[in-house]
């Protein structure tokens, strides 16, 4: 990990939950390798990475449906990776809902405060209040195959929710909802975890569900945590070559630094010039890889002046993508041999003006401080 | 089919021979019980002509003793044999559905056999099985004797049933407080329970109106009613027999209709009641 990305390990007093040392095998392959990971009471954290990174493993094994093959799960401190299920505070919304067909909406939202074995009229009330929560009071009587997909959901949420449990976890829950519907169950699950105060943990591999939604999120990879943090800082300050490439797009810069007293430099000849600032822990690498992101980048006419401490490419235009509120374009830099993407907001250009078109040649200019250095692959 | 909406002469001419077809099959297989059922209300001691409409016979059977002893035994024997084979046929399904274990394969394979040997093979080895074990035939042994070939019938019903579960629902029951024993019985078992029924049914007309297996097992004095069919046939058909064989027909698909509702009816079937919301 490189300077200012978060460690894995959150060193939280109070975690809802907190991994350590988690590994799953399935025979011979390993789907979660070694994970520690600390959520905070009350937060919307969430697992995200590609399919088979093992986000589903993990959930898995804190629900209880997995047992991990070394590591302890503490569950408001107590370690909880080998009891069973039921014997868990941990409620689980599933993918494709798995409400009881033979129940009503009513009955399936009962269902875990009934084997707690509460008086009836507290199940009654809390089951009405958990269906009004989810604007469902007036399908109480209906059976979950005459309900549409939106609102099974509801139902599987109302069921977790309804019995308290200090974590509740979701698995890719909006997965089979059309984009629309999804869109609106983000803001009502995220209305709802403000409201009722639960630890929520979310997986899935969808980008912008996880920006939009959560506190916090670990990138997850080939079954190990790339890096935890705000979906901010995820995205001003990538930890890895993965978690850049994975939160929106990047482009790579790579070379061989040249370090003076007041700032590190890699020379590409006719002018051009990637300047980096003094990494703050004191090191001097040799050779760097560094991310910048697509809106960071200015385009100007090839013939401008450039300020001195601005880094600076040479590039041609290749395609153009006019998307309204911006552009998007790609450039191929010949002294990179690389295709950057530059994203311009398209404040400046009124009717009578030009979009940059393709085979145009451009100057890529940006501040040296939107320069990420990654961590080299050997490291 | 033509541009016209109507179809070509050839093909006309072939649905009406294919209609005339299934009719005769249809002739075929329902004529002789619909004269079994008709000759049921015939006045007259023989078959051979109708004389008028009457249910003596249906009166005579039910002051029969001997016929109403052999129904009291043959309900005796098919009540008590379907239960046992609901239980463990119905567990058995379970086990090879939800699990794999070292020769599961094979049990899977070899369910079909009883389904598939003839009749008479399967009679004869229990009756050498009882032999060589040294249990004398009873009522016991025709009740045993069911419960074997009862088995695999339930076992394929069930299995079928059980093989559109998602196990979700059980994750789901243990995720919301329910142990291995609670989950089973609020939501394995109500999935099941249609499948276990519908073979529990028919299960249940397999023994009603078996006669080989149970006319091999029986011992002496163990009259089910087809062997006490069997046995009064012998001296001529009366329409008294054929009473009793209505009584039986009605019984029969009475059970099978209900065994493929029970089939049939599953909730995976998606019925959406009004168009949903949102």
């Amino acid at each position: 990990m490189n300077d200012g990305t978060p460690s894995t390990i959150e060193q939280c007093e109070d975690c809802a939950i907190r991994l350590e040392g988690v590994t799953k095998r399935f025979g011979d392959f390993t789907a979660v390798e070694k994970m520690d990971l600390g959520i905070r009471r009350g937060e919307f954290f969430s697992l995200l990475g590609p399919s088979g990174c093992g986000k589903t493993t993990t959930l898995r094994m804190i629900a209880g449906f997995e047992e991990p093959s070394e590591g302890a799960i503490l569950l408001d401190g107590v370690d909880v990776a080998r009891l069973p299920p039921y014997r868990r505070n941990v409620n689980t919304v599933f993918q494709n809902y798995a409400l009881f067909p033979h129940l009503n909406v009513e009955k399936n939202v009962a269902f875990g405060l009934k084997r707690k074995k509460l008086p009836k009229d507290e199940i009654a009330t809390r089951v009405a209040d958990a269906l009004r929560m989810v604007e469902l009071g007036d399908r109480a009587t209906y059976k979950p195959d005459q309900l549409s997909g939106g609102m099974q959901q509801r139902v599987a949420l109302a069921r977790a929710l309804v019995n308290l449990p200090s974590v509740l976890l979701l698995d890719e829950p909006l997965g089979a909802l059309d984009l629309k519907l999804r869109r609106q169950m983000q803001l009502e699950l995220k209305h709802i975890h403000k409201n009722v105060g639960i630890t929520f943990i979310y997986v899935t591999h969808d980008q912008e569900e996880a920006l939009t939604m959560s506190d916090r999120i670990a990138v997850m990879n080939m079954g190990t945590v790339e890096q935890v943090g705000s979906p901010e800082e995820l995205y001003e300050s990538p930890g890895s070559r993965f978690v850049a490439s994975f939160i929106g797009t990047s482009n790579f810069i790579d070379g061989v630094v040249q370090w003076t007293a007041t700032e590190g430099s890699i020379v590409l000849g006719d002018g051009e010039r990637v300047i980096i600032e003094l990494p703050e822990d004191g090191s001097r690498p040799v050779t760097v890889e560094l991310s910048v992101r697509p809106e960071k980048i200015r385009l100007r006419e090839s013939g401008e002046e450039v300020q001195p401490g601005q880094c600076m490419l040479r590039g041609t235009v290749r395609d153009v993508v006019y998307l309204g509120m911006t552009t998007q374009y790609s450039l191929h830099i010949p002294s990179l041999d690389r295709v950057f993407s530059v994203l311009e907001q398209n404040v400046e250009i009124a009717s009578d003006q030009t979009l940059w078109v393709s085979g145009e040649e451009a100057i890529l200019t940006w501040h040296p401080s939107h320069n990420r250095m990654l961590p080299s692959s050997g490291a | 089919m033509s541009v016209f909406g109507r179809k070509p002469r050839d093909q006309r001419v072939k649905a009406k021979g294919l209609r005339a077809y299934v009719a005769l099959v249809y002739v075929f297989l329902f004529a002789p019980i619909f004269v079994l059922v008709l000759f049921s209300f015939n006045d007259s001691k023989r078959n051979a002509t109708w004389q008028g409409f009457t249910l003596k016979w249906y009166g005579e059977l039910f002051h029969d003793q001997p016929v109403l002893d052999a129904l009291w035994l043959t309900m005796k024997v098919a009540l008590t044999s379907t239960l046992i084979a609901a239980v463990f046929g119905s567990l058995a399904a379970y086990a090879l559905t939800r699990y794999k274990f070292r020769g599961s394969s094979v049990y899977n394979g070899s369910i079909y056999v009883p389904l598939v040997i003839p009749e008479i093979v399967f009679a004869v080895a229990l009756l050498s099985g009882f032999n060589v074990a040294g249990i004398g035939l009873s009522m016991k042994t025709v009740i045993i004797s069911h419960v074997a070939f009862m088995l695999s019938f339930v076992i394929v019903v069930v299995k079928a049933r059980m093989a559109g579960f998602d196990t979700r629902l059980e994750e789901a029951a243990m995720d919301l407080g329910a142990n291995e024993l609670q989950t089973f019985y609020y939501v394995t078992l109500p999935f099941m329970f249609p499948g276990i029924l519908a073979g529990a049914l028919l299960a249940f007309i397999l023994s009603f109106d078996d006669f080989v297996i149970t006319f091999f097992n029986s011992g002496v004095g163990n009259t089910t009613l087809p062997l006490k069919v069997y046995s009064m046939v012998k001296f001529g058909v009366t329409p008294e027999i054929n009473a009793i064989s209505v009584f039986m027909l009605l019984i029969s698909l009475v059970l099978l209709l209900a065994s493929y509702k029970l089939q049939g009816g599953a909730p995976s079937v998606v019925t959406v009641k009004e168009p949903a919301k949102e």
